[in-house]
């Protein structure tokens, strides 16, 4: 019986050893070992970082001198080494000490393993990466970094800076999502380096409407599809003022009639979302207070914990650069090295295509091109998912790309991808290394020149007084149309024929009205000599361009106002418009006050107004009605069509009153623009009566996700105005996710603020820190040292010092 | 009373060395040890040797906890389920007190029925 009863006993011991060893599953929910994950000595609890920070002494191998790293008061390193190689080195740990998980996780996003770690839930999402082709073009990104030797030594540097740290690592010193999501850690390498490049290249440059735009043109016909999908927006101010004189000799476009290709049945897939948007601007001294120029720019992105950006400053003897840098790759992305300072925003221009393809035999391992059968070479996948099953895929490609998808009732079945970005070329490390070193225009050009995608309105100021914006990157030489519609991909002259020379990209120095600026709009006016097509925002650049013309004497403080201005030129076009048509009033009584305030506001999506409530309601209810006939069609058809953009929306409603979009399908009288606007606004109160007072910040709900998605590691609802219409692009979950201003002067100063914090790690004060003063549009004195010992103004500083 | 607590104290200093290296397994061999050696009823060395763990593990987490001023505490928390911080600490303290209460009933049983 005792026996028995020890037996039992020793079970009880050993399984809870076992069971609190292994991972959880409750419901749909997945827990980690919650022994491994609550033992203090190696579980979470190590993570609890003391909020007290001590100097430190690391060993670093490989170093020719010591390295010294002092910390701000925002955990910002500014990083003292005698080389490059050994500043990279040290920038690769410290980066890893601070983002080690979000650099994992996000290069297996874009190389589609992440359900080598969190299981076949994830497996078509990596699938759709690795078949897009991402790691394919990683590959050759890394293979043109190899010609350039001494880059790649120094982005070796970098690598084995993140490596020489992840072996430090115990396995309780591991970052907190690894114990969270149960793996380990795995090396990095400059292979990873690209694939973040790549990943960046996804969201800026995968925007396409092919499909949408082939089946829209063929089921309205070609008149009214132009009628409606207008390129130009006449109101728009290109980057580049229209009346620009191009002073080069074009390379011809001419080609015989695009092959028009009919209407594809269409499923939703996953589209990269068009939330991503930026702007910057720098204006002269003849504009300023002070006779410098100031450099101002708010890239938008998704917004996430840990933040995208790492803030970081780089000094060697030869030079001193600060800004912030992208985790896992060295140097850095946007900032200022004393002499100038420099800032990107989105290129829209449109550089990937889909081509039909036609197959020449049945098991689809041969396609015709210009009449030849020609065979397709594969790329073999393998995904070795976290239960240890392995799944192995093989991808077409074809002379234009990869045949992306596979499935058997998927409309794109037959379709290549062509992406510009698929082709390496680009020398980031080389730029980032000759911006440091630039002081004029002309440096500051040949250092772009050695950037290609996914292109950039890169902007520029310096402190001998100049000012410039070029639309820097590689792009593709169309033909009118061309890339707009499905390419027959049977015609190798189909799509673009070569890019327009680097030379030949717009750009603008020193212009007379004393600024330069971007916004995602337009690189320029129809005059450019060159078609292009893409994405474009419509009204954040006219914003910027207004608000520039008029204000004058100009301090860093107008520029911080103007970076969190709520002003939005969507709301001053259409909602006069819209009023046009209320004269007499709200058909219910109820709704009167709220039409009045509407009458009263301002166009400023300022957080605590209800207004923009109302209006972005009442917007939208008018779009749906309008385009009724757009959703009919796609019902009966079943195959998706594109919407009119809201800018042709408006400008209809302006111009055309009486145009038969108008009118309602379903009813028997003819509508016009002004019953749409009423029927809409009955429609607004309706859904808006039970709560009609809500405020814009509550409605909107900006939140700042974990990468994870997990709620508790993330920050809730904000109280913050702004619209994507506005120069203070704050959405749901998009925003500008660094604020920079730099004036000129000498010294130059600088100011900046992201919606995160330094530190990666949740248990770190310096996680989510610089929030509130986002927020708030409030920013941080930027520290730009000179040396290891200059003493910061009552700011305690640590230490960490690398030998 | 004397010697208990001794061998409380004893058990969570082992523990904490041990547990600096090894996983929760050694703690479960430590618990082995204590009750084999401890020589008490077994209720008796149940309660101590959980006594022991729970104050080691609740005891390093309190410590932690409060030099990161309960900020990973209060996100962790909310993950498992709003715990308030302190909750936090004592969930791991059980935890811990489970695994030193079962191992060092093993070992005293054990001698008991070997010795």
């Amino acid at each position: 019986m005792k026996i028995v009863k020890f037996g039992l006993v020793v079970l009880v011991t050993l399984g809870l050893i076992i069971v609190l060893d292994r991972p959880l599953a409750i419901g749909e929910k997945q827990l980690p070992p919650l022994g491994r994950f609550l033992n203090p000595f190696s579980g979470f609890w190590q993570n609890a970082e003391s909020i007290k920070q001590k100097d430190q002494q690391l060993d670093l191998e490989g170093l020719s001198a010591p390295v010294r790293v002092v910390y701000d008061e925002r955990h910002v390193p500014h990083i003292f080494a005698e080389s490059n190689a050994d500043l990279f080195r040290v920038q690769g740990y410290v980066t890893a000490q601070h983002r080690l998980w979000q650099m994992d996780v996000t290069t297996r996003m874009v190389s589609g393993r992440l359900s080598e770690v969190m299981g076949e839930r994830l497996l078509k999402r990596d699938q759709l990466q690795r078949r897009r082709g991402l790691p394919y073009a990683a590959e050759n990104t890394l293979a043109s970094w190899k010609n350039h030797p001494e880059e790649m030594q120094l982005l070796e540097a970098f690598t084995d800076g993140v490596n020489q740290y992840i072996n430090s690592l115990s396995p309780g010193e591991s970052p907190l999502e690894f114990k969270l999501l149960n793996y380990e850690p795995e090396p990095w390498s400059v292979y990873k380096s690209a694939l973040l490049i790549k990943s960046m290249a996804l969201t800026l440059c995968s925007r396409e409407n092919d499909i949408e735009s082939t089946n829209t043109r063929q089921l309205l016909g070609p008149e009214v599809f132009d009628a409606l999908y207008p390129e130009y927006n006449p109101k728009q101010t290109p980057i580049v003022p229209s009346g620009t004189a191009w002073e080069f000799d074009t390379l011809s476009t001419e080609k015989a009639d695009p092959i028009l290709i009919g209407a594809i049945p269409h499923q939703p897939y996953e589209k990269v979302p068009a939330h991503v948007g930026s702007n910057n601007w720098a204006v002269a001294g003849s504009k300023t207070k002070s006779g410098n120029p100031i450099l101002c720019n708010d890239p938008h992105l998704k917004l996430s914990l840990p933040s995208i950006w790492f803030e970081v400053q780089l000094h060697t003897p030869e030079m001193n650069i600060y800004g912030v840098s992208l985790p896992g790759f060295p140097g850095i992305v946007i900032g200022f090295n004393g002499h100038i300072s420099w800032g990107m925003t989105n290129v829209g221009h449109d550089v990937l295509d889909w081509y039909q393809i036609k197959w020449a035999d049945q098991s689809r391992i041969q396609y015709y091109l210009d009449g030849e059968a020609i065979p397709v070479s594969t790329r073999i996948e393998t995904y070795k998912l976290a239960d240890g099953q392995t799944v192995i895929d093989t991808v077409r490609y074809t002379k234009w790309g990869p045949i992306v998808y596979e499935d058997e009732n998927h409309p794109q079945r037959d379709m290549a991808m062509r992406w510009l970005a698929h082709q390496g070329g680009s020398n980031e490390l080389r730029m980032a290394l000759d911006l440091a070193q630039a002081r004029d225009f002309n440096a500051f050009e040949a250092a772009i020149s050695q950037f290609h995608t996914p292109a950039q309105n890169m902007i520029f100021a310096s402190q001998n007084g100049e000012i410039g914006i070029k639309v820097q990157g590689t792009l593709p030489l169309r033909a009118p149309q061309e890339g707009r519609f499905i390419l027959d991909g049977s015609n190798s002259t189909a799509g673009w024929s070569g890019t327009i020379p680097l030379d030949q990209n717009p750009k603008i120095y020193n212009p007379e009205r004393g600024y330069v600026g971007s916004a995602n709009q337009h690189s320029t006016a129809p005059d450019y000599p060159y078609y292009y097509l893409g994405n474009f925002e419509d009204y954040r650049g006219r914003t910027l361009d207004m608000m520039l013309d008029s204000l004058t004497d100009i301090g860093v403080e107008e520029m911080m106002q103007l970076q969190a201005n709520n002003f939005s030129m969507k709301a001053h076009d259409a909602l006069p418009a819209m009023l046009q048509y209320m004269d007499n009033g709200s058909s219910d009584a109820n709704a009167q006050p709220y039409l009045d305030s509407l009458r009263s506001w301002d166009f400023n999506y300022h957080g605590h107004l209800i207004s923009p409530v109302w209006f972005e309601t009442w917007f939208d209810h008018f779009y749906t009605l309008v385009w009724d006939e757009i959703e009919s069609a796609e019902t009966k058809s079943g195959v998706t069509l594109l919407y009119p953009e809201s800018w042709r929306t408006i400008e209809l409603l302006e111009t055309e009153p009486d145009h038969p979009f108008f009118d309602r399908k379903g009813t028997p009288e003819t509508e016009t623009a002004g019953d749409l606007v009423r029927l809409a606004f009955t429609r607004t109160f309706e859904e808006l009566q039970e709560n009609p007072n809500a405020k814009w910040q509550d409605h909107k709900g900006t939140h700042i996700p974990h990468l994870s998605r997990l709620p508790a590691l993330g920050r809730g609802k904000l109280p913050v105005g702004g619209h994507g219409s506005a120069l203070n692009a704050i959405k749901r979950d998009f925003g500008p996710s660094w604020r920079m201003v730099v004036e000129m002067g000498q010294p130059l100063r600088a100011y900046g603020v992201y919606p995160g914090g330094q530190s990666g790690n949740p248990g770190s004060p310096h996680y989510d820190d610089m929030i509130d003063k986002w927020v708030k549009g409030e920013y941080f004195s930027l520290h730009y040292m000179q040396n290891a010992d200059e003493k910061l103004d009552n700011i305690s500083t640590t230490t960490q010092t690398f030998e | 009373m004397k010697k208990d607590i001794l061998a409380v104290g004893l058990f969570i200093l082992l523990g904490f060395l041990l547990q600096s290296f090894f996983s929760l397994w050694s703690i479960a061999i430590l618990g082995l040890i204590f009750g084999w050696l401890i020589n008490r009823s077994n209720g008796h060395t149940f309660l101590l040797g959980g006594l022991a763990v729970f104050l080691l593990w609740g005891g390093y987490a309190f410590w932690l906890d409060s030099a990161n001023a309960g900020i990973l505490s209060a996100r962790i928390g909310k993950l498992l389920g709003n715990l308030p911080p302190l909750g936090l600490v004592l969930l791991t303290a059980f935890l811990g007190g489970i695994v030193g209460s079962f191992s060092a009933l093993s070992g005293s049983m054990a001698r008991k029925l070997f010795l």
